[in-house]
């Protein structure tokens, strides 16, 4: 499940995780309804952007892993304010979660999206 | 030969007769020898004629069989070469094949996948001569520019490697063009890249051969572009759009899309064709169905030079190959290794001929040699008879008697003996021969002188002694003989050669000289002068003397004279050589006087006279005789000195000397006189003495002499007056006089002697004016005069040296403790030691400014001036001088000074005043700067956080978009892959731009940790290490060891170094060097960097240095005022985002440090950092 304001990125992206064939993906633009969407599409895994109107995404994120249905589903950020060099120094976690800077092409995604399932 | 001639001497005395009888025996024998040598011959040359006809017949049957045998293994040779040229082209067309169904997998085959194909099938290694591989794509006319607009922007091109430039050679316009769209190699093949073979005809025509057939064909020979010289062609392997070749013309047609095609160069394809046969058998490859040689594709072996022929090869064959749609001729020849082989191989009929032939050889041979061996013998006899006869003619007609003894006998009888004999002895030729041995010697002398010949015969010694020896009738002459023995094998004499001559003239004659030489060696040995004869020149040699000379020179013998040469008896050697010379030059010298020495080194006088004789021979001596004439030469030696004395005394003498006689007249005036009365000795010579004398005595003179003559006294003679003389020209002098009487040969003369005394008497008067005129000056002037005898330390001091003080005279006492009494305490010791600088000589004159004690207590300043009296050994006798009163002016002189200082610390404030607003005003400048700089960085922070977020994530979009597309095209054309690639490059650039404009502005942590900077510098570069290889860029470094640390964050001063590296390497296009530096010091000569760099930190405070510099092209004047601008660049779009340098200077000032960017003088850049240590 992919959670971001920017709704052509949610879209490409779900087209591009879809086009590798073994992605189930669901797309949310709207923060508030994020949560409801996650608890009825129950996701193996969640890209969710950092900033977004109105929510931010690690209350967001603390949102999540207090739900009783999700706690335990991984959940990658995808930050515009953090510099690749950066991800690399804090050994890609910030605050406990696994976040990648963007840019960061679809390559770079399922890559991380398979360490975190262990697939 | 010795029994024939024994016999001829005594049967016939005529020796003749005995020669003529050699000749006949000659002649007789001559018939005989012509006859065998007839015969011989003849039987050589049939064995000969039989031998080579049976080998010729059985070589010619050898050679028919070999031949044949030849001519099979010629053909299995041709043939086997024309199946590998088919072979190899098959290959080829094979190759071309394979080529071909790229096209198969997909119609869109892109240069890339061309050039992967080409570079794995290593063509250089199995496609020898194979120089291209192409596609040739078919487009038309309508088409071409779309077509060219498609290929220009060469996919995917790898970087480094040029752009394709595609051009159309040659632009013809015709309805389809064929255009060379792919080649590989690139490099090489560059110019056939868009070659539209439409355009030539060789090329076309074979292109649409293979369009219809639809088979691989091959151009006719052309001249290929890659390699023009060589003699190539093309394989062409149509295309076609379906795959497969379409079953009819028309559809093939219709459906071609292209060729590949290879171009080769045929002449490189011998290599791999030449082991099937190619060391025996010559090849030419030519195109079309006959050997034209314009048409030649190949050539196994040079064409011989355009002198030269080739040899006629033993087999020809021409063969048709039809090979790519076209028919090859190969022309086939044996070759030189081919000839060479066969004649060996056939050994039965070979050695059959072989040994035929040597067998009539050599029976020919010997006859042939047998014949001329008789030849050469007869002629050799000819030759040995013509020359016997000369040597008895010889014998015959000899002056001097000769005769043949025969040894073999006890009794030695003459065997022979010619007409002079018998003319000498008065014996005929017969007479003495026979039982009589020796019978000529027959008086009582010669048979005493008997067994002495004896002895000559029996020892074999050659000697020839003279007797006295009787003719037949009585008459006595002197013989002399000379026998010379002829031995045998064992040494034993079996002849002896005699001659004998009559030598009676000869030995009167010696005999009368020997009685001549003895006279006249006993004249010269008793002559009293010494004669001689010895040779010319400086090392000539004595070859005869006499005793007188022997005994002149004190030498013992005359060897001992004859050691030595010539000149060494001349005191001056190079005398001897001027003697020589004369000699030499005029034939004769006589009475020359010249000083000698004899062995012994002692002296003496010798009168020479010599003359120059020259031998039969040529040699040029000299005959002299030497007269010692010391005793003469002494005596006039001594006269001559005396006079010579005299002379000199009367010459030099100061004094004039005048002699008169008792009449007054003059006798001699010598040139001191002549100086000073100014007549000359000729003039007054002979006049009267009276002169040279004024009035009254010049008239009174005569008188006094005459009165004195008479026995008066004379008040002059005997004493020393001052008289007064008279010159020529009238004037008159003072002068000393004294007079004295001598008697010489009886006669009574007077000689005077006087001396001009005017510079006496002037300098008398001078010293009287001198003192009378010092006297009046000390007077006059107002300085203190002071003498002091340094012996007894008296001192007289002047009345005004004692009142310029303000003393009586009586006040002072007059000695040096008086003076010194005065003297002001502080210059005792400068006055003491000036007084003896000045007397032990290190000073050059006495001068000293001292202070002495007025009487009113003051103290005056004194300038003491004096000069010492010294005696011989220089020590100071006595001292003078004078002083002066310098108070007045010593005071104005202080005045002066302190207000010179006054001014010059008030000019130093000022200066120091000027300097310090002038550091305060830059200080004000660069802080105005740098809060300039400042204010930019943080406006473009603020901006630049803002922004970052709201570009990243349309980027992300971006990126994931093209993912996306580029993962929904599994199979698009190379241009769709192209424009992904760049767009997601182009995300990239976006990126980094934003990374580094949020690097400037972001207010990260900064650390300060001490640590080395050359640490960081290396780790820099060895991030970069890989970049710099790749560029060929040579680094060197040059770190100051044991570099004091400075406060940095290291992190950040790493980006520094890592932005100015790149920088560099970017500034230096390839083979640049990169220096890097870093040092330590306290000055900003020490750090050798500018002094408003260094001028920034504290005077003396220790600073690091880090240098870089490149050897790029430098920055133009024009930018480098704005180069710490963020997003100022030089460097193309997409290289850098012009924010490298403001990020560096950012820190640099974090790190209060100074930073510089210059042009060096040798090009390229210098950034200079510096920091301060601790």
């Amino acid at each position: 499940m992919i959670v971001d304001d920017e709704a052509p990125f949610t879209r490409l992206l779900k087209l591009g995780l879809e086009q590798k064939g073994r992605y189930l993906v669901q797309t949310e633009n709207d923060p508030h309804r994020a949560l409801r969407a996650a608890e009825q599409f129950l996701p193996d895994l969640v890209l969710m952007d950092v900033m977004m109107p109105d929510l931010d995404g690690g209350v967001l994120a603390a949102q999540f892993q207090a739900s009783p249905v999700l706690g335990q589903v991984p959940i990658i950020f995808l930050t515009a304010a953090a510099k690749r060099e950066e991800v690399r120094a804090h050994q890609g976690k910030i605050g406990g979660f696994p976040f990648l800077a963007k840019p960061v092409n679809v390559k770079e995604i399922t890559h991380c999206i398979h360490q975190h399932l262990g697939a | 030969m010795a029994p024939d001639k024994r016999m001829t001497a005594q049967e016939k005395s005529k020796a003749e007769l005995k020669a003529g009888s050699l000749v006949e025996f000659a002649s007789r024998n001559r018939g005989r020898l012509i006859q065998e040598a007839m015969t011989r011959p003849a039987t050589a040359w049939l064995a000969l004629g039989i031998g080579l006809m049976v080998t010729v017949l059985a070589s010619l049957g050898a050679w028919r069989q070999i031949r044949s045998r030849d001519e099979a293994r010629f053909f299995n040779r041709t043939e086997a070469l024309g199946n590998g040229i088919l072979r190899e082209m098959d290959r080829y067309a094979g190759l071309l094949d394979s080529a071909r169904a790229l096209w198969g997998i997909h119609p869109f085959v892109v240069h890339d996948e061309w050039r992967t194909y080409v570079e794995s099938l290593a063509l250089s290694n199995r496609f020898p001569g194979l120089l291209a591989l192409g596609y040739i794509e078919r487009v038309s006319s309508a088409r071409q520019s779309v077509w060219l607009e498609q290929i220009r922007p060469e996919p995917s091109r790898p970087p480094g490697r040029a752009a394709v430039d595609f051009q159309v050679e040659p632009p013809i316009p015709q309805a389809e063009h064929y255009l060379v769209k792919f080649v590989e190699p690139l490099d090489s093949n560059r110019p056939a890249l868009g070659y539209d073979i439409s355009g030539e005809p060789h090329r076309c025509l074979a292109a649409e051969r293979a369009r219809d057939t639809g088979e691989a064909t091959l151009t006719s020979k052309i001249a290929l572009v890659q390699a023009p010289q060589a003699p190539g062609v093309l394989l062409l392997l149509p295309v076609y759009s379906k795959g497969i070749p379409p079953a009819d013309v028309g559809q093939r047609r219709a459906s071609l899309q292209g060729w590949v095609y290879a171009a080769l160069v045929v002449q490189d394809l011998w290599e791999r064709i030449r082991h099937w046969g190619g060391e025996e058998v010559e090849v030419q490859i030519f195109d079309g169905p006959r050997p034209d040689p314009a048409a030649w594709l190949m050539q196994s072996h040079a064409p011989p030079g355009p002198g030269g022929r080739a040899p006629r090869p033993a087999f020809e064959r021409s063969i048709a190959l039809n090979c790519g749609n076209r028919v090859w001729t190969v022309c086939f020849r044996t070759s030189p290794a081919f000839v060479r082989t066969p004649w060996f191989s056939a050994p039965g009929y070979v050695s059959a001929a072989g040994l035929g032939m040597c067998i009539s050889l050599l029976v020919f041979g010997i006859a042939r040699a047998q014949a001329s061996t008789q030849r050469r013998a007869q002629a050799m006899a000819e030759a040995m008879t013509a020359k016997l006869r000369l040597q008895h003619h010889a014998m015959v007609c000899a002056r001097n008697g000769l005769f043949i003894l025969d040894a073999s006998r006890q009794d030695c009888p003459i065997i022979f003996a010619n007409p002079a004999f018998e003319k000498i002895t008065g014996y005929s030729a017969a007479e003495p021969l026979g039982d009589e041995t020796l019978c000529l010697l027959r008086d009582e002398a010669s048979r005493n002188s008997l067994p002495g010949m004896r002895a000559i015969l029996q020892g074999g010694a050659a000697d020839h002694p003279v007797v006295r020896e009787y003719r037949r009738d009585g008459a006595g002459f002197w013989a002399e003989f000379r026998l010379l023995p002829v031995l045998d094998e064992r040494g034993e004499p079996t002849h002896y050669l005699g001659m004998v001559e009559d030598v009676t003239e000869r030995k009167r004659a010696e005999q009368q000289l020997a009685r001549a030489d003895r006279r006249y060696h006993e004249l010269v040995d008793n002559l009293p002068v010494g004669v001689y004869r010895n040779t010319p020149g400086d090392h000539g040699k004595f070859q005869e003397a006499n005793p007188a000379l022997l005994a002149m020179v004190e030498a013992a013998t005359k060897e001992e004279l004859m050691a030595h040469s010539a000149s060494d008896f001349y005191v001056n050697p190079a005398q001897r050589r001027e003697l020589s010379e004369q000699l030499l030059h005029q034939g004769f010298v006589k009475d020359v006087e010249m000083e000698m020495q004899t062995l012994n080194q002692r002296k003496f006088w010798a009168s020479i006279t010599a003359t120059r004789k020259t031998d039969a021979q040529g040699n040029v001596f000299f005959d002299g005789v030497v007269v010692d004439i010391t005793v003469r030469k002494l005596a006039e030696e001594s006269v001559r000195n005396s006079e010579s004395r005299l002379r000199a005394i009367l010459e030099n003498a100061a004094d004039g000397i005048i002699t008169i006689d008792e009449q007054g007249i003059v006798e001699s005036f010598n040139p001191a006189a002549v100086g000073m009365f100014g007549y000359a000795a000729e003039e007054i010579i002979g006049q009267n003495v009276s002169l040279l004398m004024p009035s009254p005595h010049r008239e009174e003179h005569d008188r006094y002499l005459a009165r004195y003559g008479a026995g008066g006294t004379s008040k002059v003679i005997g004493t020393r007056r001052e008289v007064m003389g008279r010159r020529s020209d009238g004037s008159v002098f003072p002068m000393d006089l004294s007079v004295s009487e001598l008697q010489l040969s009886g006669r009574r003369i007077f000689s005077g002697i006087v001396r001009d005394i005017t510079t006496r008497k002037q300098a008398e008067q001078a010293v009287k004016e001198s003192q009378e005129r010092f006297a009046l000056a000390v007077r006059g002037t107002n300085d203190g005069i002071w003498d002091w005898n340094v012996l007894t330390g008296e001192i007289y001091y002047s009345p005004r040296w004692k009142t310029m003080l303000g003393y009586e005279e009586h006040e002072v006492e007059n000695t040096f403790a008086g003076w010194e009494r005065l003297l002001h305490p502080e210059d005792r010791l400068r006055a003491t030691e000036a007084v003896q600088a000045y007397f032990s000589g290190r000073t050059e004159n006495y001068e000293l400014e001292h202070r002495l004690r007025h009487k009113d207590g003051t103290y005056r300043w004194i300038l003491a001036r004096g000069v010492a009296l010294r005696d011989p050994q220089g020590n100071p006798l006595r001292m003078a001088g004078s002083h002066v009163d310098l108070t007045a002016r010593k005071q104005a002189e202080d005045q002066l000074r302190r207000a010179c200082q006054e001014l010059a610390q008030s000019q130093t404030t000022l200066h120091n005043t000027v300097k310090q607003l002038q550091a305060a005003n830059e200080k004000l400048r660069q802080t105005q700067l740098q809060l300039i700089q400042a204010a930019k960085m943080e406006c473009l922070g603020t901006l630049a956080a803002g922004v970052a977020h709201e570009v990243k994530n349309p980027l992300q979009t971006i990126l994931v978009g093209v993912d996306y597309l580029d993962g929904s095209l599994p199979d698009r054309p190379g241009n769709v892959g192209l424009a992904l690639a760049d767009m997601r490059d182009a995300v990239g650039r976006a990126n980094t731009i934003i990374r580094d404009l949020l690097q400037l502005s972001a207010e990260t942590v900064f650390e300060l940790v001490h640590g080395d900077l050359n640490e960081v510098v290396e780790r820099s570069l060895r991030l970069l290490n890989s970049e710099l290889v790749s560029a060929r860029i040579k680094v060197v470094c040059d770190l100051e060891a044991g570099l004091p640390p400075i406060g940095m964050d290291a992190g950040k001063m790493g980006q520094v170094f890592l932005n100015l590296f790149i920088n560099a390497r970017q500034a230096m296009a390839h083979d640049g060097t990169l220096r890097v530096a870093t040092r330590s010091g306290c000055s900003a000569a020490e750090l050798r960097v500018e002094e408003s760099l260094a001028g920034r930190f504290r005077p003396g405070e220790r600073l690091v240095v880090a240098e870089v510099q490149d050897t790029g092209s430098g920055i133009a004047q024009e930018h480098l005022a704005r180069i710490f601008d963020p997003f100022f660049t030089t460097k193309p779009v997409g290289m850098g985002t012009g924010l490298g340098l403001s990020i560096v200077r950012k820190i640099i000032d974090l790190h209060q440090g100074a930073m510089e960017v210059r042009n060096a003088l040798e090009g390229g850049v210098v950034v200079t950092l510096l920091f301060r240590t601790g």
